[in-house]
């Protein structure tokens, strides 16, 4: 403990820096014949001593009148001051301990004056460690003021700016559920219908935010090029799990409501019930969630089973987060299940802005998601198929060689797809592509370069022969090729495909008929594409597909 | 996934795969054949994705049973889906719900 001594007589202070050396191994004492002295020193260091020992012989001023000017100076530093008196006049005691921290008299007792020392060195300790939980505490301030900042950034990013806007959707979402790990997102797909994902990620703060991250990536990406519900929640399952340590998991609503409202298509895993709710009679429909949360199951095991609702108009839909249920107020009151779903029951159409009101009640320190969607066949007309967009997108050429190997091996379609999905502009016409792309490969496959005959369909028995000749021929395939061209130019795409087959008599393809169990490909390939054309003595057929459409 | 069927009240649902083509074309028709009966749904909740060859498959059940025996309802088709029954007037064979 670093000592000052201020005694303006030389022998006793010399006698006094002594019995504190002695007294003390781990002490430094600083020594002032005058107040002036001390003052200076004071001035120059900044380290001060903890402890000032003033004695009432000073010639330039008295030991009370330095130790206010000591206090003074010292500011919020933690000082000790005790005084050192050869007079036990009770005025001067008084004085001295409404500014100073003890009194000693001289004589000075050794074994007095070392108890006095512990005190004030466990006083010197307390504070010390006061000051240094202090401080960890302002640390710790710090960090959830940085983890806040980083998450009302994600939120920002990724919850409110994108959000669908349309007049039958509304939202109850802050930050600070993002803070609880709650999710609320939406998202318009390409057929009109939009896409709900509501959600809870188990823990709090930093950790269950940044757990949530998969989520919104997989969501948008996936959303935008109309993939169902389940098969999303499936990449949910997958993505969490290289992100989500094994105590964590995530509950989840997704949702997609047809472009029509007509129609609510759920997959649901470890949420409360959602309500389907009828104006103005109140009709009251629970969507059960059906499956463990996210993570809980593994890629194998997860199901995309998904429960789907046919809906009227004027009907409404109300999804709600655990967190919800744990919300409460001042008063320690929660707003749960069963309150939520009395508030729907008694007026479905005031039950947002209720439930929301009693929601931001309870919003101190947590908030809660929930989400309300209307059946509204009007609005929904009017809303615009945003995700036609017009993005000027670059020319490109892809060109694939198959040969026998690969024939028998590859299943191409999906892999030209998975290319494709990544081209500007496609998305929403990915699914009709597929649809396109494997009629065609189909064609040149089993006609072309396996040489089976569609009339063998005509029968069921034919059917299934058909199917199983396709295998044995494929099995067996020696020689043989089929090479696809996709070429994309000003809102086209022209595909191609060149088989080693025979070829055929152009002329002589027929339209099928309405049972006909056959020839209803080229009927859609039609129906999808421009233009069609065979070449090359029917070993090529060329369509074009128009992407405006 | 696979096909799963369930029979409710003398109808069959057959729910359907992720993707109706050739893949499925021994599941799918065992799925009618193991459990006979006049009303069937085909339920495409899981659907995302179809070929002529699903196409095929749907009429060879509507042939296996008669077109006068059988009344086979489609359900839950997503836009894509119902495009592909509606270029083949598929509607007009089916009830598509």
């Amino acid at each position: 403990m670093p000592i000052a001594l201020v005694d303006g007589n030389k022998v006793s202070r010399e006698n006094l820096r002594n019995v504190l050396i002695k007294e003390e191994t781990n002490v430094s004492v600083e020594a002032f014949d005058s107040a002036k002295a001390c003052i200076h020193f004071l001035n120059q260091e900044n380290s001060w001593p903890t402890l000032i020992l003033i004695t009432n012989n000073i010639p330039d001023s008295s030991c009370v009148a330095l130790a206010e000017q000591i206090r003074q100076q010292a500011g919020d530093r933690f000082i000790l001051i005790n005084f050192i008196l050869d007079d036990n006049n009770p005025k001067l005691i008084q004085q001295c301990l409404e500014i100073g921290d003890d009194v000693i008299y001289t004589p000075i007792e050794q074994e007095h004056f070392r108890s006095k020392l512990l005190a004030q060195k466990r006083l010197e300790q307390r504070f010390l460690k006061t000051e240094a939980e202090k401080q960890n505490l302002e640390i710790y301030r710090q960090n959830v003021t940085l983890e806040q900042d980083i998450i009302e950034r994600i939120y920002d990013t990724h919850c409110r700016g994108n959000q669908v806007d349309r007049d039958n959707i509304r939202l109850h979402n802050s930050p600070k559920a993002l803070l609880s790990g709650d999710i609320l997102i939406t998202q318009e797909g390409p057929t009109g219908s939009v896409y709900v994902a509501i959600g809870s990620v188990s823990g709090r703060g930093l950790p269950a935010a940044l757990g949530a991250m998969p989520i919104f990536s997989t969501f948008r990406a996936m959303t935008k090029k109309g993939k169902p519900v389940g098969k999303i929640a499936a990449e949910m399952n997958r993505s969490l799990a290289t992100v989500l340590p094994s105590n964590m998991n995530m509950s989840l609503s997704l949702l997609e409501l047809s472009h029509h409202c007509d129609r609510l298509t759920v997959w649901s895993g470890g949420m409360p019930y959602g309500i389907i709710v009828s104006s103005p009679d109140a009709a009251f429909e629970p969507i059960l969630s059906k499956h463990p949360p996210l993570t809980e199951l593994s890629e194998f095991d997860f199901s995309q089973d998904v429960s789907v609702f046919d809906l009227t108009p004027g009907q409404r839909i109300f999804f709600h987060t655990n967190s919800v249920e744990r919300s409460q107020d001042g008063n320690q009151q929660a707003f749960g299940q069963s309150d939520i779903t009395d508030c729907i029951k008694s007026d479905p159409s005031r039950a947002f802005s209720h439930i929301t009101t009693e929601l931001e009640a309870r919003s101190q320190n947590l908030d809660s998601v929930f989400v309300e969607l209307l059946c509204d066949v009007s609005d929904a007309e009017s809303a615009s198929n945003q995700a036609a967009n017009n993005v000027a997108a670059m020319p490109w050429c892809l060109t694939i060689n198959l040969d026998a190997d690969d024939l028998k091996s590859v299943s191409p379609t999906p892999q030209i797809i998975r290319l494709l999905s990544n081209a500007v502009g496609l998305d929403v016409h990915q699914d009709f592509l597929s649809t396109v792309i494997s009629e065609l490969y189909n064609n040149a496959l089993d006609h072309g370069v396996l040489g089976l005959d569609s009339e063998l369909k005509a029968t069921d028995d034919g059917f299934m022969v058909y199917y199983s000749e396709r295998e044995k021929r494929l099995k067996n395939l020696k020689e043989g090729s089929v090479n696809i061209s996709i070429q994309y130019e000003n809102k086209e795409i022209k595909i191609s495909l060149k088989d080693s087959g025979k070829g055929f008599n152009v002329k002589q393809i027929k339209k099928s008929s309405e049972l006909d169990t056959f020839g209803r490909g080229l009927d859609i390939i039609r129906s999808l594409c421009s233009r069609l054309e065979h070449s090359e003595g029917g070993t090529r057929v060329t369509v074009w597909y128009n992407v405006c459409s | 996934m696979t096909i799963s069927t369930q029979v409710t009240n003398g109808v069959v649902t057959i729910t359907l795969d992720n993707s109706f083509d050739f893949e499925s074309v021994d599941s799918f028709r065992k799925a009618y054949v193991d459990n006979p009966s006049v009303n069937y749904q085909i339920d495409f909740r899981n659907t995302d994705y179809m070929e002529s060859s699903g196409l095929g498959m749907l009429l060879n059940m509507l042939r296996y049973f008669g077109e006068d025996q059988v009344s086979i309802k489609l359900i839950n088709c997503r836009p894509q889906i119902l495009k592909v029954l509606k270029i083949s007037n598929f509607q007009r064979k089916f009830e598509i719900k």
